[in-house]
């Protein structure tokens, strides 16, 4: 299964307790797929900051799949591979 | 337009250190209205006064303090002044901004702008309190560092509330990377503190006891509810920002691969933020300062209180320092950069571009490019070496001297290939975004007026995700130079208007021009739009643009490193990543038509018409 760094600064890296951890994801698993999962793990903290009530994705949190901001990158490219680097980075938080 | 009620009181002063002699001016209302304040009202004086050649070192470059109609009044983050002059290190037109409490005790002296021009025979400071203007000795204050000179002066004139702005040795020996300071806080960068020690000029001091008057008392405080509304909702600027400063952007460009380290060999290698972050910094906190009526006081007060540096305090370091004096240079110490950042205020070094001078000189040492630095091991993270090598340029001793009028010159004057490692454009020396990794900052430092400052239009979509006027994505280089021009014009009206852009860049962007119109009409009682703010950042950048262009800048000089055009980033989220030639030229030709400037980066003499500089069409090269 292909392995993947989730990293995340401020609060997310709060909620994961380290700057970065790896998570195996499902082949064929997307980004969303394994966001899923690590929401699941931590207690679905994450999903508040991550989501909005109707299940979309919020502006409050970029994401980034190896360093590309995945709002704009086509579905095929979400699709993750062995070594890609998920970055959780909050809007308007850098440090 | 109607006369003014309130906001300037439509005064400058002039004073002439050759034959020291000053006179108060009434400025033309007409000039006010249109160039309101800060940095356009110090363009336009520039621009009328100072002729293309002049020698910015020499009795005929001006130094021009502005501030503007809401400076001293009630609104907040609006105590901000603009220095302009003409750089000894760029040739281009320099501004600068400095905040605290100088930009409001000069407003209230009756001023809106003070001009200093010629060249006293012995050191001198200024000493203006109220309609009194003295020229008095500063024999005794000479070689004192600012922090000393300020005190000193304040115990000598038996007031401790008098504000001063002053240069440190690095400006009395003509460092051309000398800045000015007035308290703890910098006008920064392009020499200016040179320009004030060509002028034997020490000091300024200022006290004022007049209140700026209002025009539409009722409106003004409305809209001051309004702006403190705005920040208060904002999800950045208290809950974060306050508590952070600016060092809460290494965060974000650590992990996105585009914090510059090692002279810029090593951006993305490793991430830094586990040593350099706000989170770090935090444990170094003691206390907060804020600018007169700033409610946000994000000026960290950061004390080193443990090892070779304890003791050592600063106000700061800012994000700039964190990169030029720690993470360009090798350096992941906090505590040092807190030592070295108050050394370079001491000194009246600009830290940014001495930062990046030792770092230049680091690797060039490293590559056997440049040894004769009679012993000093200049090796990327040599703490002792960067705190000597800063001394060392202040004074301009020894091989240092060669680096302290910036690495450009130092590029040239070593050879050999040395100025393929001076990280500048126009000879400023880059901030702290690798705009190989943020390609919005790429097109910002190769145009903006003053060389490669991010202050002059900074790209908080790539660095924040902030979604205005759209969301980016940092690494394309279509639409870059829109928005380039885009941001360029929204800290321009900001630096007009004198009101800080942090709060607008965090809390106030969908706002910004309106409640800058509001502000500026209820303080003067004429009126500003929206629209018309807008127009007056980009009156402001077409103004700076025919100044340079007076002094034979053109698209030859929009350029970035040669580094970043040839070596992509070699890790990190940014990998791969840099701006090749033909990116570069892509983003120009958008930027320029997007500016109405033709491919050459000229300015249209139909733009320069429509945006009310006609006067300047005279000066654009034949044939454009």
């Amino acid at each position: 299964m292909p392995k993947i760094i989730m990293r995340g600064t401020s609060f997310v890296q709060e909620i994961m307790g380290a700057r970065e951890i790896e998570m195996e994801a499902k082949e064929g698993s997307t980004v969303d797929n394994l966001l899923a999962e690590l929401d699941a793990r931590f207690d679905r903290r994450l999903s508040k900051r991550l989501y909005n009530e109707d299940g979309s994705r919020s502006n409050l949190v970029r994401i980034f799949l190896n360093g590309r901001d995945i709002c704009f990158l086509d579905k095929k490219a979400l699709i993750l591979s062995d070594g890609d680097i998920i970055l959780l980075l909050p809007v308007l938080a850098g440090g | 337009m109607k006369n003014f009620a309130g906001g300037w009181f439509g005064k400058l002063l002039r004073i002439n250190l050759t034959d020291r002699t000053s006179r108060v001016e009434e400025i033309d209302h007409t000039v006010l209205y249109k160039f309101v304040g800060g940095a356009a009202l110090g363009a336009k004086l520039l621009y009328d006064e100072v002729s293309p050649g002049t020698d910015p070192l020499g009795p005929e470059n001006k130094l021009i303090y502005a501030v503007g109609p809401i400076t001293g009044t009630d609104a907040p983050c609006a105590s901000r002044l603009n220095l302009t002059t003409k750089s000894p290190l760029t040739g281009t037109l320099a501004n600068s901004l400095s905040g605290g409490f100088f930009p409001v005790e000069m407003k209230w002296t009756g001023l809106d702008a003070i001009i200093i021009e010629g060249k006293a025979a012995e050191p001198v400071y200024v000493l203006v309190r109220d309609n009194k203007v003295e020229i008095k000795s500063a024999v005794k204050y000479w070689g004192l560092n600012t922090q000393d000179t300020q005190t000193y002066l304040k115990e000598d004139l038996d007031d401790h509330n008098i504000r001063i702005s002053c240069i440190g040795p690095a400006g009395e020996n003509l460092s051309l990377i000398s800045c000015i300071i007035n308290e703890c806080r910098a006008l920064g960068r392009k020499g200016v503190g040179a320009v004030m020690g060509s002028k034997n000029l020490k000091a300024i001091a200022v006290r004022g006891t007049k209140k700026v008057p209002i025009a539409n008392q009722k409106k003004f405080k409305e809209i001051i509810k309004e702006f403190l509304k705005y920040l208060g909702e904002s999800e950045l600027v208290y809950p974060v920002f306050s508590k952070t400063g600016s060092s809460l952007a290494v965060g974000a460009t650590s992990a996105l691969g585009f914090f510059p380290a090692k002279n810029w060999q090593d951006t993305g290698v490793e991430d830094l933020a586990p040593h350099l972050d706000s989170n770090v910094f935090a444990q170094y906190g003691q206390t907060r300062n804020r600018c007169y009526r700033c409610p946000v006081a994000c000026s960290q007060v950061r004390m080193a209180k443990t090892g070779r540096y304890a003791g050592i305090s600063t106000e700061g370091p800012e994000y700039e320092t964190i990169y030029s004096l720690g993470s360009v240079l090798g350096i992941k110490d906090p505590a040092f950069i807190i030592a070295a950042d108050r050394l370079c205020d001491e000194l009246g070094l600009d830290t940014i571009s001495a930062g990046v001078a030792v770092g230049m000189a680091m690797e060039l040492y490293e590559r056997g490019i440049f040894t004769a630095t009679d012993g000093l091991e200049l090796k990327f993270g040599n703490q002792e070496a960067t705190l000597t090598f800063l001394r060392m340029m202040a004074y301009k001793e020894g091989f240092a001297k060669i680096f302290a009028d910036g690495t450009k010159r130092a590029g040239q004057a070593i050879g050999n290939g040395a100025g393929y490692y001076a990280m500048e454009v126009k000879g400023l020396e880059l901030p702290a975004y690798d705009v190989r990794g943020a390609k919005a900052h790429g097109v910002n430092y190769a145009t903006a007026y003053t060389g490669a400052d991010h202050n002059r239009g900074y790209a908080s979509q790539e660095v924040f995700g902030i979604p205005i006027p759209y969301p980016v994505e940092r690494l394309e280089i279509k639409g870059k130079g829109v928005l380039a021009k885009w941001n360029q014009d929204f800290c321009g009206c900001y630096d007009v208007a004198t009101l800080c852009e942090f709060p607008a860049q965090m809390g106030l962007m969908p706002v910004a021009q309106k409640l800058t119109a509001d502000l500026l009409s209820g303080a003067t009682g004429c009126e500003f739009t929206e629209q018309g703010v807008w127009q007056l950042g980009e009156r402001l950048n077409n103004l700076c643009r025919m100044f340079n262009v007076r002094e034979g800048f053109s698209r030859k000089d929009d350029c970035l490193p040669r580094r970043l055009m040839e070596e992509p980033i070699k890790d990190g989220l940014s990998k791969g990543e840099m701006i090749s030639q033909q990116d570069l030229d892509f983003m120009l030709d958008e930027y320029y038509e997007a500016r109405g400037w033709d491919k050459n980066g000229i300015p249209s003499a139909a733009k320069l018409q429509e945006l009310g500089i006609e006067d300047t069409i005279k000066d654009l090269p034949s044939g454009s």
